[in-house]
């Protein structure tokens, strides 16, 4: 089986922003909202650019070959889990060859000072806050995504 | 005024609402439990929302003001209210007949619940005919103020609305309601209609969605300044 080299964000059920430098995303399907740490921020961007995650991970190695290792299984791990969540889905085609320069030149930065990339998903009582009537609610508290334990009302 | 324990006042921010607005009313009118007021606050409307708004009177009061957004029009509802319970709703959708009848039930029920949450159903706009409950999709369970019965006293522990979102200013609502551990219960029926069309104020999904995410984001940075 062939492992995806290029990746795209699953629009339109994933919307995304960059607020106060900080990448958030929401997955309008699950109702799961998440947050970036660390590299996962630039890994982000470049795919968002490129698609490539390969590539990334290949300047990235490059720029720090001491843990290239490190690198290569925590940014390929990162993907993995944005992939389970349905955040990215493979692609046939790349967005661009080449992410941009500052991009090119954060990752080098990143992998120097190398933090492995990290996403946080908000499924507690807080943020699970979109359902659809598949999602069953406690009678009572927040609403979550369990199995249906009983309903006020009706 | 009778301000017992089942009165409740309705806020309807309303901006260029001429089209619907009239079905909102009567859908509030019409309720089994009656409003004690009905709080219609015109956010700087150019149509004819107030000439609909005209024809009611007794528990109906109108407020107009400049527009400054949905948050803004809400606060200002609030700050008129002067009864226990609040409900919104806007001004192009339908509550069900016994909508607040049972969800009052259910707060004498359940008195340590703050908010009830029922289930809202969208619509179709587009379909004919005014029985809207045949055009209904699937139902919809989300934090939506229209589906909602609130106690007042919520928003003193709260707060208002963020005036500084332009939209998703109920999303943040909810978010800091759930950060301050405020007690919902939900409703397992539709009492409300939420009526799809092209003057939806959430059309512009990248608007939306923008507001949405910085809800969450609010939230977020919240959580972190108070050592969650």
């Amino acid at each position: 089986m062939n492992t995806p080299t290029l990746f795209k964000v699953n629009e339109p059920s994933v919307i995304y922003e960059t607020i106060d430098g900080e990448t958030v995303l929401m997955n309008l399907d699950t109702g799961c909202f998440f947050n970036l740490e660390n590299s996962a921020e630039i890994v982000w961007q470049y795919i968002l650019e490129t698609g490539n995650v390969k590539k990334a991970i290949r300047i990235m190695t490059a720029a720090n070959r001491k843990i290239r290792e490190i690198i290569t299984s925590s940014v390929s791990e990162f993907v993995t889990l944005m992939v389970s969540e349905k955040l990215l889905v493979a692609s046939d085609s790349v967005a661009a060859s080449d992410g941009l320069p500052e991009t090119e030149e954060k990752l080098k930065a990143f992998a120097l000072k190398f933090s492995p990339p990290k996403m946080n998903k908000h499924t507690d009582k807080t943020f699970a806050l979109f359902f659809s009537a598949s999602y069953f609610v406690k009678e009572k508290g927040w609403p979550e995504s369990i199995e249906n334990t009983g309903l006020i009302g009706a | 005024m009778n301000k017992g324990r089942s009165s409740y006042s309705v806020i309807i921010p309303v901006f260029n609402g001429e089209k619907y607005l009239d079905e909102a009313i009567s859908s509030v009118l019409a309720q089994t439990l009656k409003p004690e007021e009905i709080i219609i606050v015109d956010d700087g409307s150019t149509d004819s929302t107030a000439e609909v708004v005209k024809k009611y009177h007794g528990s109906v009061h109108y407020s107009y003001q400049s527009n400054k957004g949905a948050a803004a029009a809400r606060n200002t509802g609030l700050r008129m209210a002067q009864c226990d319970f609040i409900s919104f709703i806007d001004a192009d959708d339908i509550w069900v007949m016994d909508k607040i009848e049972k969800q009052m039930r259910l707060f004498e029920q359940h008195p340590e619940a703050e908010i009830i949450i029922g289930l809202l159903m969208p619509v179709s706009a587009k379909a004919p005919g005014r029985d809207i409950s045949k055009l209904a999709k699937k139902n919809l369970l989300l934090p939506s103020l229209g589906s909602s019965l609130i106690r007042k006293t919520v928003f003193e522990k709260i707060g208002n609305f963020d005036e500084q979102l332009a939209l998703a200013e109920d999303t943040d609502w909810f978010f800091r309601a759930r950060e301050s551990g405020i007690t919902v219960f939900v409703q397992n029926e539709i009492v409300q209609y939420y009526r799809i069309h092209d003057k939806n104020s959430t059309r512009d999904k990248n608007i939306t969605n923008f507001n949405i995410l910085l809800a969450f984001k609010k939230s977020l940075d919240r959580r972190r300044k108070s050592g969650e």
